[in-house]
This record gives structure tokens, sequence and C-alpha cells, in this order.
């Protein structure tokens, strides 16, 4: 290994300081009156246009949903452009009826998409403020649009759909007492759907929801009720369904066989019918799965596992440290930010299949959080930032790595240390290839003093053997008790007391019995355990370090007052600034990565200590390269030698990885019959690598061909270049 | 053809008249609280109150003093107030003046409560002999002595 010096980048806490910060809005759960659900069926080609459609709409009242009308929908230029489609739907309509809600048989209503869209849709959705519920629904949303346009302002980066055409005989290109419908994807999972303000909207409907005087008031816009039950899913399981799945998941029968799509037959329109249903009825249980929550947004709220966890901490009275405390030092913030790194990820033994045993960490980021006491903070009046220079320096001077295993010591690593890197092994952002900023954990050595999170300087001990040279240290002390603590019962089920217990904690714990209950049906249990598993995940660090990009127009640029690693602030501008969610607090967030890393550290330690190696890490897991009996496996690139020369590197046998595994049951935070062990065996198999996070586990059968682990599968990651984006499981990357 | 009734219109009809009425909303002379009812038709577009404000001494003499009415009622209140000359086309010149308006205006207003009560209290005798022709027993009920 060559020394190399190399430009390094921080992270920093950028304040605003050309805009207010947005009010929150007002994310309430109310009743809606109604739900609207439907769904479209479009042409095959790129453009995928509307051909026609499905609608129900619900009436939701003290006795349930009440299917109040139903019908279907085709597109404006349908008639001249499909006219055999057009006559089928006709003949479809005259033969076929609906039972509704209220006992009376009716038949299906056929409008055009224009008809559909001022007489149902924006009856429905604005006018009555009533759900409108689909599966992606922004997909079904943009067929119906007449005409986009860019987004702007909040809506910058997403599209603005027009829906009702100007009346004829006016100047007007769209409807001007009728809204937009603004749509900007936020990820692959959820996109931010809502009404824009009309030009010219009727008083009632400025009349604000929930108003108690009952009065128009000229600045309130009604931004509508847009559930994605996609988003909802995948809020409430962590998992990215297909309608299929999420109807299979949640017991509700699913969609029919459409013939073949395309050409409107008789089946097709069964289908789309069919579609519509399925969506309501898997909205009525999803319904019924949120509503199990103690908690107040409202279902389209839920964007990720990360707003469930945010809306416990709510429901508990847990209030952002940085909400309470607005007057936190931004210099630390600052100091925290550029101590930040995510979870270690690295690959030791490159393009050579070795035999491994993955060691996964149980719940590793709640799990150090729990070790580190993180719920003190999370409970305290307030949090104040201490000067611990030299208790940390003699904390780093002595700790060991029996000491590493000692629970008492966790508590004590919160907190932030300026150190003077002189090849201590760090995490550090550099551009290794001299173009892209990449992260590893490498000896380090700078000129200047570094902020560090305490843990990584403790990991940098116990792999170096030497303690990093202290300039300064400062640590977070919780102060008082804050007030109007709750307890309240996740998914209705588990009791969770902020006062009494820490609830990340309790939530790993319960994961884990109710694996091993028999008194659930299986996907009762299943859906208990990925609540709590999404909800521990995102509340004990996810939401700590949210940032949400604001990418401004082109050209455009944001002031920013800058906080980074040195003491005194800058100014900047920038054309992308990113906003912290509502629970980032840094100095906590990069305590839990680096405590992370740290026992990774600790694995790493272990398996050297007993002249082993390991062929990669990624973030809660180590692959270590043992077998049965140990010994030398060949590995070009390696230290050792195999008796006829060839390189190699050394395998633990199983019995000394079980006892590294064992040996971290000193570090269980949990209640023992709950969670036995922290650091599981996960697989036993072969290891081939490239490149940190990119690797597959395998054994070979007796064909020759692999096998893969049930529980690590080979995934895509990192692929999509070699992939046919239309066909993934065609080997041409075009279809040409 | 006739058109078949449109379910998602009539919510739409029935829950915006709701929006511009609180829950208890009712007419303090004639009791209506059906929104359908308490709908006006020929208001200009900027005034959306379903029941009206009525000023029982006069608007010009003192706003403070209001009463919630239907637009039925609040028509006759203000053509009763008329009627007794209580609103003169602009303000009378003393307070003593004012103090006349004041009075032919609660008095014509006050006619017209005591019409209000003697219906309702014509309407509650009728129950009440309903009651003892058709359901003797109903004065041994408890609470009713």
């Amino acid at each position: 290994m060559t020394d190399r010096t190399l430009p390094i980048a921080h992270r920093v806490w950028a304040e605003r300081s050309d805009t207010k910060r947005r009010s929150r809005p007002d994310h309430r759960h109310t009743v809606p009156p109604g739900v609207l659900v439907f769904d479209t069926e479009t042409t095959t080609d790129r453009a995928q246009a509307l051909k026609f459609g499905a609608w129900r709409y619900y009436r939701l009242d003290s006795d349930g949903p009440m299917l109040l009308d139903e019908g279907l929908f085709y597109a404006d230029d349908l008639p001249e452009r499909d006219p055999g489609g057009y006559a089928e739907l006709q003949r479809y309509v005259a033969k076929r009826s609906t039972f509704l809600g209220t006992g009376r048989e009716r038949r299906i209503r056929l409008l055009s998409q224009s008809e559909f869209v001022e007489k149902v849709f924006f009856a429905a959705a604005y006018r009555l403020r009533a759900r409108v519920v689909g599966f992606n629904l922004p997909f079904d949303l943009s067929r119906l649009a007449i005409r986009a346009s860019e987004g702007r302002d909040a809506n910058r980066g997403g599209f603005s759909l027009v829906l009702a055409p100007g009346k004829v005989g006016t100047p007007h290109k769209e409807r001007r007492h009728r809204p937009r419908v603004d749509i900007k994807h936020a990820n692959s999972k959820f996109a931010f759907m809502s009404f824009t303000k009309p030009a010219d909207p009727d008083l009632v409907d400025l009349i604000p929801d929930g108003s108690t005087d009952h009065e128009p008031d000229p600045g309130y816009a009604w931004r509508g009720r847009f559930l994605d039950l996609r988003t909802l899913a995948f809020a409430l399981t962590g998992i990215a369904y297909s309608l299929q799945g999420a109807c299979d998941a949640f017991g509700v029968q699913g969609k029919d066989d459409p013939g073949s799509h395309g050409k409107i037959t008789e089946q097709y329109i069964d289908y789309c019918r069919q579609d519509t249903a399925a969506t309501f009825d898997l909205y009525v249980a999803l319904s019924a799965e949120f509503e199990r929550h103690p908690v107040t947004i409202a279902p389209e709220r839920a964007y990720s596992p990360a707003s469930m966890a945010k809306a416990y901490l709510d429901a508990m009275g847990l209030r952002p440290i940085l909400d309470r405390q607005s007057d936190f030092s931004p210099e630390v913030l600052g100091y925290a930010m550029s101590t930040f790194f995510g979870g270690r990820a690295e690959c030791r033994i490159r393009r050579v299949p070795v035999p491994v045993k993955l060691l996964d960490f149980t719940s590793m980021y709640p799990t150090v959080g729990t070790l580190m006491d993180l719920h003190r903070f999370r409970i305290a009046a307030r949090v104040e930032v201490v000067d611990a220079t030299s208790e940390v320096q003699e904390l780093l001077e002595r700790v060991t790595l029996e000491d590493a295993f000692d629970q008492d010591l966790w508590p004590q690593l919160v907190g932030l240390v300026l150190i003077k890197p002189d090849g201590d092994i760090l995490p550090v952002r550099a551009a290794y290839d001299g173009q892209t900023w990449g992260i590893g954990v490498n000896p380090l050595t700078s000129s200047e003093p570094l902020w560090y999170s305490i843990p990584d300087c403790v990991a940098s001990k116990l792999l170096t053997g030497r303690p990093p040279r202290v300039v300064r240290a400062l640590r977070l002390v919780p102060v008082g008790r804050a007030r109007g603590l709750r307890a309240v019962k996740l998914r209705g089920v588990v009791p969770l007391d902020p006062a009494a217990d820490d609830p990340f904690r309790t939530m790993v714990e319960e994961r884990q019995r109710i694996r091993r209950r028999t008194d659930l049906p299986e996907g009762e249990k299943q859906r208990l355990a990925r609540a709590l598993k999404n909800v521990a995940n995102a509340g004990s660090f996810g939401i700590l370090a949210e940032f949400n990009r604001d990418e401004l127009p082109k050209g455009k640029q944001a002031r920013v007052l800058v906080h980074g690693r040195c003491e005194a602030p800058f100014e900047d501008r920038v054309g992308g600034p990113e906003d912290p969610g509502r629970y980032c607090f840094p100095p906590l967030a990069t305590c839990v990565t680096g405590a992370a890393r740290l026992m990774l550290a600790l694995v790493e330690r272990c398996v050297t200590d007993l002249g082993g190696s390991w062929a990669f890490c990624d973030t809660d897991s180590m692959a270590i390269v043992c077998s049965a009996r140990g010994g030398l496996v060949a590995c070009p690139g390696s230290p050792e030698r195999l008796p006829d020369g060839s390189e190699a590197v050394r395998a633990l046998s199983f019995g000394k990885v079980e006892s590294i595994r064992r040996r971290f049951a000193a570090l269980n935070p949990y209640d023992e019959e709950a969670v036995p062990s922290i650091l599981k065996d996960e697989a036993t198999a072969t290891c081939f690598a490239i490149s940190a996070k990119r690797y597959v586990l395998y054994d070979l059968d007796e064909a020759g061909e692999p096998v893969f682990p049930k529980k690590h599968p080979p995934s895509e990651h990192g692929l999509g270049q070699l992939l046919n984006p239309v066909d993934p499981d065609e080997a041409r990357r075009s279809r040409r | 053809m006739i058109p078949d009734p449109d379910p998602i219109q009539n919510e739409v009809r029935r829950k915006r008249r709701a929006r511009r009425l609180p829950p208890d909303a009712a007419c303090v002379l004639c009791g209506e609280s059906d929104p359908a009812v308490l709908r006006m038709e020929s208001v200009p577009r900027s005034t959306l109150k379903l029941l009206q404000v009525h000023h029982p001494l006069g608007e010009a003499n003192d706003q403070e003093v209001e009463a919630v009415l239907c637009c039925n009622c609040h028509a006759k209140a203000t053509a009763a107030q008329q009627d007794v000359g209580a609103l003169p086309a602009g303000r009378a010149p003393t307070c003593l003046e004012r103090l006349v308006l004041a009075m032919r205006s609660l008095a014509a207003f006050f006619r017209q409560l005591a019409d209000s009560f003697q219906r309702w209290a014509d309407q509650v005798l009728a129950v009440v002999r309903s009651l003892d022709e058709h359901l003797p027993t109903w004065r041994s009920l408890p609470g009713i002595a």
C-alpha cells in the first residue's frame, strides 16, 4: 500500500438564509366523505395513451363504505380512433348493470373522458373533497391530462397536469374554476400529488376543511386527498408491492385475466372493472391496517416507514430535538455533519471465490442506539453540549478490545472529537480515482485537525492500537425530562411507553417474540413483525439523518450559511439546498453510523486476532473467510502461501467463527429470551465479490450450477446498465 | 330519455351546503334546519350565508344585537320593521329618535317572536291532545309530572 495525497470532502450544515422555513402543513387525519377509485387502460405503445377506464364511488359513513355509483369512461377521441372499441364499451353498458350499496340495481354509466373529469373526478375529488384512490395513482392521473407543463415553486421538478379545457367561447385554455393536479415524484416509492389553486375558485371551495366560521378564506386552497395504495402498502410493510402482490399479502381477491391488453373486449372491460374493485378492497384492507396504528396523520401522508416512525414519535409526545431546542448550536451541527458517513461497505477479496460465513447483526442501528442509550436524549428537556476533551482523551488511551465488549462503555460514546489524524484508520470521503467522491475506511493523515464521532475514534484505536491525537472533544448530555410523553400501543398490540422504556428496544424484542408466537395467523405475524422492523429502523436512525434536497430552477441559487468542520461559518450559494427533516439531528445520527462501524471493527479485530481474513463487509454484516476445519485457501494477491507457493488467504474454522459470534453476547442489550444473539450466522457459502456492495453468495450443486442461500438471493444492485430496460430477463440490452 | 339520478352530484350538493353551515344551524323563529331549505338561490356570488343575521333593533341603531334567521323569516322580519316605520333611510340624528326606532323595530320583532311562540304552543298542545287520545298512559310516564 502506498501513501497518496488526496483532496477530501466533508458534509456541512447549511442553513438557508434567503427563504423562510415553510410552515408545517396540517396532516391531521379527518375522515373524507367518500372514496373515488379509478383505473385506466392504455394503448400498448410507448405513448400509453388512454383508451378507457373504470371507476367506482363509495360514500363513507358510520356504517362503512357504500357503493353509490360505478361507471366506465373512454378517451375523448376513442370513437374516431377505435370505433370498434367504443362500440364494445356501448354494448357492454347496455347489457351490464351494477348492484349499489343501497340495494338497487343500476346500469353502468358510460362517460367520455371530459365528462368523467368534470362530473365524477372534479365533483368527487375537488368539490366533495373525497379521497382519490388508485394503485400507482400518478400514472392514472396523468392519463386524464389534456396537457402538462413543468412544475413550479414547491412542485419544481414535477409535472402540472391540466385536466379540464377552457370553456368554448372563452380565451382560456383551461377551466378557470378547476384546479390542476401537481405531481412530483420523490423516489420510486412515492410521489407528492395535490390540487393547485384555480384561477377563479368558487367561493364554497374556499371554505377551509374543518372551518368553524364557515366563511370563505381567499388564501385557502383545497389540495386534495390523493392516496396511492402502492405508497401506503410500502409505508406499512417496507415492501414495494405490485397490485397483485399487495392483494395476495392482504388477502384480497386480485386481478382477472385481461385476455390481451390493447384490444377492447368484454373480457378486457371485465378485467378493468375487477382491477377497480380489487383496488377498493385493497384500500379497505390497508385502511384497516393503517387504523391499527395510533397515529394522527392521514393515510395519504404515510409516504414510507419513516413517515410512520415520525407519526409514532409524535403520538408518543417525543418532539424533535431541534423543534424544542431551536437555539442548539449550529456550530456543533456543522461539526457533526462533517463526521457523518454512511454504513461501512468494503470489499477485501476481489474477483476470487472464497468460502465464507456471513455474520449479520440483528437490527444494527436500533441495537447500537440502544447500547448508547440514545433514548435519554429523545426524552430530555434539553440536549447540552459540554467540553470533554480530557476525559475522551483518557478514554481513547485506555480503551481495549475487552472494554468494547462491556456495555457500560457505549453510553460514553455519544459525542464528537477533533483529532489530528496521523495514520489512524478512519472513514474519509476522498476522490480516490481523482474524479468522484467515494467513502473509504483507511489510514488517514491530515495536516488539518478533523472532527470524528467518538465511536469512530474508538474503532481506530482498536484497529491501529494507537489512540488518535485529541485536540478537543464534545459530549452530548441530556438535561431534564420533556413534558407530554404519552404511552401508545404499536399497531394496537405492543405497548410503548417512552417514559419507561426505549421504544425501539421494545420494538426489536417484540419483533423477535412475534416470530415465535403460535396464537397469531402467519400473515398477521408477518405484518406486525414488518411494522416493528420498519418503524424501529426508520425511527432509530433514518429520520435523524433525513435531508430533503430542494432542486432549484436552472440558474437559480439559494444563499446558505455554511457550518462545517471549522468554527467560523461562511456564506455560499447553492443550486440544490438540502432542508433537514423534522427529526433530523446530526450529532446523534453520526454516532449511530459511527457505532455501527465500531461494531464491524470489533468483528474485524476478532477475525484478524485469530489470523483470519474477511471478504467483504456491508453496514451490518461481514463475510468471514472460513471452512469446516480452517486452513489456507487459494487466493491470488493474498499474503500467505500454499505448499505449491501460490498465494492464499487463511480461513478460520467454523468453530472459531462461532466463538467470535458468541463473544458478542456480551453486547446484547435486549432481553435474551426475546433476542438470544445480536450477531447471527446468516449463511455459509462461497463468496464472489467485485467491489463494495457488489457480491454474490452461492454454492454449486452436483451439476455445477449455482444455488443461492434463501436469505441472500443475488440482487441486480449496480447491474442496471447491463439489463434490458423493457424486459430484464431478455439477454439483449435493447429491443433492436 | 329520462336521465338516471346522479348520486355523486347529489352528494356534492348536500355536502357543499353542509360546508356552509355549522352542524346545529337553525332559524331562531321557525326552527328550520334543513340545509336544502336554508339555501338561497338569488344572492350574489359573494354572499354565501345560508342563514342570515337579523338585527332586531335595526342595523342602523344597534349592530350588536343579532338573531340568526332563515331567509324566509329574515324577509318577514325586515318587512315587519318597514311596516312599523323602523327602517328610515339613513341614521336618525339623535339618540332619542334612534331609541324610538329601535323600540318600534323590537316591537315588530317581538310580535313575530310572539307569533312563533304561539305557533309552537299550538303545536305542542296538539301533540298533548293526540297523546291523550292515542296513548292515555303517557301522563304516568317517569319525568312527565
